[in-house]
């Protein structure tokens, strides 16, 4: 690593303080070493001066800076409207779906392959004297009988 | 939004609506007269075919359409068909079960010569598998009744 007798002189300088050395600025055009101290010494100082500046809010910017708050608030509600509707759209969607398929699907295992029959549970009758019963055809077709007795009902 | 709105309303609507037709049971209704007129081949009426299969074993030579009708039942209400002059059939869903049978109470009921007294000649709890044929029977002698053939769809 290369040095230079005057890199000391140089950061004086670059204080602003006085050196030996009487033309500083010629001796850093010819010594890279004094060019690179100089080019750090700058970038340091920038650095430095950049983290000491703090952004404030004036005054004057304080109701665009509650403006803009506001305006993001209302969006973010208008959203949330919007992902509801969606949300209810959607549900509704399903729900008429899942209910036709219900509805339309033989899904239930009851349903599956097998075979449903007509079933006949009870069967009376108000007219004196009949008699009732419930039988199948020969080709098994579930059958009331309600037999009148002879002549009018009444 | 007003745009999801609308959206969802025609959901519900088409839910509601769709609610609505589920609530009812499609069934046909024949009613025929079955008689013994010494028919050496039996006679069954042509209009009868879509239900010949449920009577044509009865012991009986003729069969002849009295009323036909395919019909909208709502569960829980009474639907009455009118069969002829003095039967009137009077039907109600009261549910559906697992296998998609659904439970009706049949009444058929007779009417006095003169209208004016009614009576229950038949009152019957039925479980109506779809597709499948029942009879219901009126039978006053030898030589002939009448038969209801219900079918629920």
């Amino acid at each position: 690593m290369s040095t230079c007798k005057f890199e000391t002189d140089v950061e004086r300088w670059f204080d602003g303080e006085t050196t030996s050395l009487t033309n500083v600025e010629a001796h850093i055009r010819e010594c890279a070493r004094c060019s690179e101290t100089l080019e750090l010494l700058k970038m340091t100082r920038q650095g430095v001066e950049n983290l000491a500046s703090n952004e404030e809010i004036a005054d004057a910017q304080i109701p665009a800076f509650l403006d803009g708050i506001h305006e993001g608030i209302e969006g973010g509600t208008t959203t949330s409207y919007r992902s509801r509707w969606a949300f209810f759209s959607l549900a509704a969607a399903a729900l008429v779906v899942t209910v036709s398929s219900i509805s339309v699907m033989p899904f239930s295992p009851d349903r599956v392959g097998a075979e449903v029959e007509t079933e006949i549970e009870s069967v009376t009758t108000d007219i004196e004297g009949a008699t009732t019963e419930s039988f199948h055809t020969d080709n098994d077709t579930p059958t009331v009988w309600v037999n009148l007795p002879d002549g009018d009902l009444w | 939004m007003v745009i999801a709105r609308r959206y969802t309303a025609v959901l519900f609507i088409a839910f509601f609506s769709f609610g609505a037709w589920s609530e009812q049971v499609e069934l046909s209704m024949t009613a025929l007269m079955a008689t013994n007129e010494g028919r050496t081949v039996k006679y069954i009426d042509p209009s009868l075919n879509k239900i010949r299969h449920a009577v044509e074993h009865l012991d009986y030579d003729t069969f002849k359409k009295l009323t036909a009708t395919e019909t909208s039942l709502t569960y829980g209400k009474e639907t009455k068909l009118r069969i002829n002059d003095r039967f009137t059939l009077g039907l109600t869903p009261e549910k559906k079960d697992s296998k998609g049978r659904v439970r009706v109470h049949a009444i058929i009921e007779a009417a006095s010569s003169d209208g004016k007294r009614k009576k229950k000649a038949l009152d019957s709890m039925l479980i109506l598998a779809p597709g499948k044929p029942i009879n219901l029977a009126i039978v006053g002698s030898e030589d002939g009744g009448l038969f209801v053939v219900l079918v629920a769809k």
